[in-house]
């Protein structure tokens, strides 16, 4: 089924442009880290050294000891960057799923019922569309109290109103081709047709929405724990890292301008890998939609 | 046109009942109101006495349709912290998120409009290239970070902004150019693609022909064309700009909806918090009303498109 959009990329012939590259060796970083960070780090990231508080990273004058510097509490800046994109990208990662597949398959309901229920589900993403992910984040941390599972679930959240419209707007245009029609008169039954035959046909664009949403997923995540309501201590986060951080910005800014730097990278590289795929595969897919 | 009206109001009312509808179960699901009101060991008759007063001794459907019956008339109940109407607690706050809202929405539009425009006009150029890297790295760049990198530059290393309050103008400055930046850049690409789009257009050959200067081409065929789906884009847009708010008004100590909700979230105080979520909901479903009767007042094609069904308003 990848073999699809592989193929028109060679047939196309031209290279992968310098700057995508870079991007997608920075994300290929980035995914190592979030894979291996125990293996990477020097310490561990809530070790504290009372007697090192707010020594400054090597390039501005700081020791090898702790290559990035330490924070308020003496912890190294390294370790803790390095877990703190571990969850960053496992939590984003986790509901970028999590959105995607509650997409999917609101998109193929609403596009294989039709009628009422199609109504009902263009209603739901309405809503949700009505509140801001963030709004609704937070609401329900207040309800609920603070809970990693809740945090992934409403990270998950974002998103999965555009990939319901997108999934049942590309499954009405496959049933209209023939081929999903011609699979179900030969007696293929309706969870064939779509996981089979119809979603294989899709993935291509489906993915190019993933990434697209995957950046606002990051920032959802970073923010809630900027804010001090996601991720909470003794758990670290790029976000929550900041968070912190900005307390002590006229001393020692290393603490929050570095996880700054790596959260900004991030999603500007996924956003620039994103636009090229479209741009690449589905030129098609409209463009004001992204939030 | 009035059944195209009748529709979209219909549709409107019927997105906000099912926001307090989400929001009633969800508070609900959330678990006994009581818990969190009275101390732990409160004894039985204090719990069964205020159980009465708030009516939760009623059937689940008795308190929704007063739930919905309150909602309408803007009774949300009183604040958990202090007591007062939540009404007043959260209208107080509504004018500095406006005016930071409203600042932010205009410096993006003057800003991102002119360079989608001299983008567009210098297609594949290094300008072209300068001004669309410009504009990614504002969206791209999160807005808590940019926040912090601009209090750290111009109120800590250069002093002369301030980094908090809302006491001058100048307070004003920061925060409205750090929400800005994300919707000025997002405008500045969507810009850039409808004037491309219009520059190949057969009406715009012909204003060209028949001798119109490049300048007055551009004002008088192609910006209006341009603005129309302009429209839509900003109804989206309202939402990223809301939840900016939430972290802008927070980094920046601004008297605002934003802080108050961050506040309240972390003080579980639940009656401001729901009433924040409704009235965003409701913020952002009349404002994607009023884009759709604009956008078919203006272009009649799009009143029986934007009428038929809910999906269309993609």
């Amino acid at each position: 089924m990848t073999a699809v959009p592989l193929e028109t990329a060679r047939r196309r012939g031209d290279r992968v442009p310098l700057d995508i590259l870079l991007c997608l060796v920075f994300l290929g970083i980035v995914a190592t880290i979030a894979l291996c960070a125990p293996l990477l780090a020097p310490y561990d990231y809530a070790t504290q050294n009372l007697t090192a508080r707010f020594r400054p990273p090597v390039f501005w004058g700081g020791e090898w000891q702790y290559v990035l510097g330490t924070d308020n509490l003496g912890r190294c800046v390294l370790s803790r960057l390095l877990y703190g994109t571990q969850i960053s990208i496992a939590v984003a990662f986790a509901g970028a799923l999590l959105g995607a597949a509650l997409g999917i398959v609101m998109g193929l309901i609403a596009a294989h019922f039709r009628g009422w229920i199609d109504d009902v589900v263009s209603l739901l993403v309405d809503v949700q569309a009505a509140v801001p992910t963030i709004i609704v984040a937070l609401a329900a941390l207040a309800f609920f109290g603070n809970d990693l599972v809740l945090f992934v679930i409403l990270v998950g959240m974002h998103g999965w109103d555009q990939m319901a419209r997108q999934t049942r707007g590309l499954v009405l245009a496959a049933r209209a081709a023939g081929y999903a029609e011609a699979v179900a008169q030969i007696g293929a039954r309706a969870p064939r047709v779509y996981f089979v035959h119809v979603l294989p046909n899709i993935a291509a664009a489906l993915l190019v929405q993933v990434t697209l949403t995957f950046p606002a997923t990051i920032l959802l995540e970073t923010s809630v724990s900027f804010l001090g309501l996601g991720i909470q201590p003794p758990m670290t986060s790029l976000g929550q890292m900041l968070g912190q951080g900005r307390l002590f910005l006229l001393n020692a800014w290393w603490i929050a301008l570095l996880p700054g730097i790596v959260i900004f990278i991030t999603t500007l590289s996924v956003s620039l890998v994103g636009d090229w795929l479209r741009d690449r595969f589905d030129p098609t897919l409209e463009r004001h939609g992204e939030r | 046109m009035a059944l195209f009206l009748f529709r979209k109001l219909a549709r409107a009312l019927l997105t906000l009942v099912a926001c307090v509808t989400a929001v009633f179960f969800v508070l609900r699901l959330a678990g006994d109101p009581l818990a969190s009101l009275l101390p732990d060991d409160s004894p039985q008759d204090v719990i069964d006495a205020y159980r009465v007063r708030f009516g939760l001794d009623r059937t689940l459907w008795d308190q929704y349709v007063s739930y919905l019956a309150a909602a309408v008339r803007g009774d949300l109940g009183l604040s958990f912290r202090d007591g007062r109407p939540v009404a007043e607690v959260v209208a107080e706050r509504i004018p500095a998120t406006l005016q930071l809202g409203l600042g932010a929405l205009v410096l993006a539009l003057a800003t991102g409009v002119p360079m989608g425009v001299v983008a567009a006009l210098n297609r594949n150029t290094a300008i072209d290239r300068l001004v669309m890297a410009a504009a990614v790295f504002g969206f791209a760049m999160p807005i808590f970070f940019l926040a912090i990198l601009l209090v750290f530059v111009f109120a800590m290393q250069f002093r002369v902004l301030p980094s908090a309050g809302s006491d001058t103008w100048a307070h004003m400055i920061l925060p409205v150019v750090v929400l800005a930046a994300a919707t000025a850049g997002k405008v500045a690409r969507y810009m850039r693609t409808a004037i491309v789009d219009i520059l190949g257009q057969p009406y715009i050959r012909t204003a060209t022909g028949k001798g119109l200067r490049r300048f007055a081409v551009i004002a008088a065929h192609a910006l209006p064309n341009a603005a129309i789906p302009l429209i839509t884009f900003l109804g989206f847009e309202l939402g990223t700009l809301i939840g900016g708010a939430v972290v802008t008004e927070t980094v920046f100590a601004w008297p605002g909806i934003g802080r108050l909700l961050v506040v309240s979230v972390g003080q579980r105080d639940l009656p401001v918090v729901q009433a924040i979520v409704l009235l965003v909901a409701a913020t952002m479903v009349t404002a994607s009303l009023l884009a759709d009767i604009v956008l078919a007042w203006l272009d009649p094609r799009l009143r029986t498109a934007l009428g038929s069904r809910g999906w269309a308003s993609s």
